[in-house]
């Protein structure tokens, strides 16, 4: 508490706002553009934060976060096709209304359930991080280690198709972050004599070729994207009262489950809307009209996909475990303000930190503003061609990986990144595995290389205390559960 | 006219070679690849590590321990998913399987050689120069024949050379 009256300073300034609602407006574009990501858009404009303080920067990142997670209903909506995967449950439901004349109605209800659900997830953050944060401060550094191994093996676990590949890419992640001069001892690791590599591969530079030129090379269809014309209509797209009771419920429901779920490592926006959606769908009293345009199909997918925003950044703030890849990536904004995320983050800098997350609250809001007046200009967006769209995300890389280190070694590096990238999808092995290696690298090796330092070179340590021994039974039972959930879709798969 | 001549012509002529090549596909059993280049990626590194991380350090933690563990962790998952999916095949079950279209690839490869002669532009041309080069490339690799196509083109590179450089004080080449 002690810390709100400066973090209200410090977020009442015109140009953390003016931030925020470009990061707005960059977010609903990408997320409404079908074949552009969230992930995309942040790894694209994250060097715009390098010349930023830390709230503007996080202002302006997590409108671009947030709003994506509303942007790609626009595209589910008025087109039949998800301006980003978490979007495909409203598009359900939001097609078949718009098919009706309804669009600006189902619009008007994604928006207001991205709202809701944004809210409610920034207050979780503010009351949820500091409490989180007090119980991290008591962690030593095995138990740290094994937050990291958790974080890396739900990631590896639910990120793809097979577990064992997902580990494999975690391990390569892992195996690139420890390039360079070791910090421990000096050593210099796998740098085969290139003074560009004594520093290690930067994050961002790893980022735009993984996640970003990736996409270049695999989208490199010469075929114009036409999409059919979506019509928002001239309806005013009132929501009546019995309309707003049916959605109360499963609103709320959903508000909840998209918390949890962004709570846990690597999990996502896809997996708390689908699981709303089918929430909504068992608890209703109409579930026939699902998939035929019902509104509370679109609140509960809405509401879940952006009630995970806030929660994800739990885990980021308090522990340094990144919630998912986009939060993974506002790491790198994180630390290059000297904020190291972890325990002591709302020790060292609570105030920056209560301003980022009361300004959440403010995202969400002008989340809403723009979406109300904005919605015909960006229904108009999704038809930009990708023949234009292309060249500038190339652009925006180059300039992007240059900036870091002024050097041109560092966009060629995003090239073989995009290339090794382009390669492992082509071979079903998943990238968010190395993204979180990546992040997590440093982290991991410390806490890991001092605790075996601290026993002497004992493994024992690892199961030496209640909380560590309490980490290993978690981590047991999800591998368990990711396991089994694995091995039931094979013998669906086969017995179909 | 004798542009849209020459214009048409080429469209015709890289038509007629994607008809051509259009049928070409090789399918690949992905496990099995991607578990090889791990497997040879991870002994590759394994061999490499005494000369690439010169140990200084007493005592058994040092900094070769962790890149070592990695590896050996990312050698033994390659090894069970290249035996798993060897076995798959043996018993005739299905495995996983990757598609490989020679035109899809070519066209890949088309934009990574655009992409290269990007990088090696920056250095003689600066990044504005570059860019408006790349940017009109990539829309005649798109076939576009509007002019107003290319113009977006330039115009993106001096606006996104402007914002960095002057506007973000960001540097660039």
């Amino acid at each position: 508490m002690e810390y709100l009256s400066e973090a209200f300073g410090l977020l009442f300034h015109w140009s953390n706002f003016i931030w925020m609602n470009i990061g707005l407006l960059i977010g609903i574009v990408f997320g409404a553009i079908p074949g552009l990501t969230v992930i995309l858009a942040i790894v694209l404009f994250l060097p715009f934060t390098y010349t930023l303080g830390p709230i503007q920067s996080f202002m302006f990142l997590l409108g671009i976060y947030c709003a994506g997670g509303y942007g790609g209903s626009i595209s589910a909506i008025l087109i039949h096709t998800p301006g980003t995967p978490h979007a495909t449950a409203t598009m359900l439901d939001g097609y078949p209304l718009a098919k009706r004349g309804l669009a600006q109605k189902a619009m008007n209800i994604a928006l207001q359930a991205s709202t809701f659900g944004g809210f409610i997830s920034a207050f979780s953050l503010l009351f949820f991080a500091p409490q989180v944060a007090k119980l991290a401060q008591k962690m030593g550094t095995p138990e740290y280690f094994l937050v990291c191994l958790f974080g890396l093996t739900i990631i590896a676990g639910v990120s793809g198709k097979s577990l064992i590949k997902g580990i494999i890419a975690g391990c390569f992640g892992l195996l690139v972050s420890a390039v360079g001069i070791d910090p421990m001892t000096g050593s210099t690791r796998y740098i085969f004599n290139n003074i560009n590599l004594y520093s290690g591969f930067d994050l961002v530079i790893c980022l735009i070729g993984l996640f970003a030129l990736n996409e270049i090379l695999a989208k490199s269809k010469r075929e114009e994207q036409v999409h059919q014309v979506g019509e928002i209509g001239k309806g005013n797209g009132k929501i009546s009262k019995a309309e707003y009771k049916r959605m109360a419920l499963p609103a709320f429901l959903s508000s909840i489950i998209g918390v949890i779920i962004g709570i846990i490592p690597g999990t996502g926006m896809s997996m708390a809307s689908f699981f709303s959606y089918n929430m909504a769908k068992n608890i209703s009293k109409h579930p026939e009209e699902f998939g035929d345009g019902s509104v509370e199909g679109i609140a509960a997918a809405e509401t879940a996909n952006n009630a995970v925003t806030g929660a994800t950044l739990i885990p980021l703030l308090t522990m340094g475990i990144p919630g998912d890849g986009c939060v993974a990536i506002m790491l790198g904004a994180l630390m290059i303000n000297g904020l190291t995320p972890g325990p002591n983050l709302f020790k060292e800098h609570g105030a920056v930190m209560y301003a980022i997350m009361i300004g959440l609250l403010f995202v969400n809001l002008f989340m809403f503003i723009q979406g109300k007046y904005l919605t015909r200009l960006f229904a108009k967006v999704i038809n930009v061609p990708v023949s234009i769209l292309t060249p500038i995300i190339v652009m925006f890389c180059f300039a992007g990986a240059f900036s870091v280190n002024a050097s041109t070694f560092d966009i060629g590096t995003t090239i073989v990144f995009a290339v090794v990238s382009y390669i492992l999808n082509r071979l079903d092995f998943p990238t968010i595995p190395i993204l979180l290696g990546l992040v997590l690298g440093d982290l991991t090796e410390e806490n890991f290389r001092r605790s075996l330092i601290l026993s002497d070179g004992d493994w024992g340590i690892f199961a030496s205390s209640p909380v560590c021994i309490a980490f290993l039974i978690l981590l047991a039972g999800t591998l368990a559960l990711i396991l089994y959930g694995k091995w039931k879709e094979n013998s669906k798969k086969e017995t179909v | 006219m004798q542009i849209k001549t020459t214009l048409d012509k080429l469209d015709a002529w890289i038509d007629a070679t994607g008809r051509k090549l259009s049928g070409k596909k090789m399918v690949i059993h992905s496990d099995l690849v991607g578990a090889s280049l791990f497997i040879a990626l991870s002994l590759v590194m394994l061999a490499l590590m005494p000369s690439q991380i010169k140990v200084t350090e007493k005592g058994s933690i040092n900094a070769q321990t962790f890149p070592k563990l990695l590896l050996q962790i990312m050698l033994v998952c390659s090894v069970v998913v290249f035996l798993v999916d060897i076995i798959k095949i043996i018993l005739k079950k299905p495995s996983p399987t990757t598609t490989i279209d020679l035109v899809t690839e070519i066209r890949a490869l088309i934009i990574l050689a655009f992409l290269i002669l990007y990088l090696l532009l920056l250095r003689p041309l600066g990044f504005i120069f570059s860019s408006i080069v790349f940017a009109l490339l990539m829309t005649a690799y798109f076939r576009i024949r509007k002019v107003s196509y290319y113009l977006i083109g330039v115009c993106a590179a001096l606006l996104i050379g402007v914002l960095f450089q002057y506007v973000l004080h960001v540097r660039l080449p």
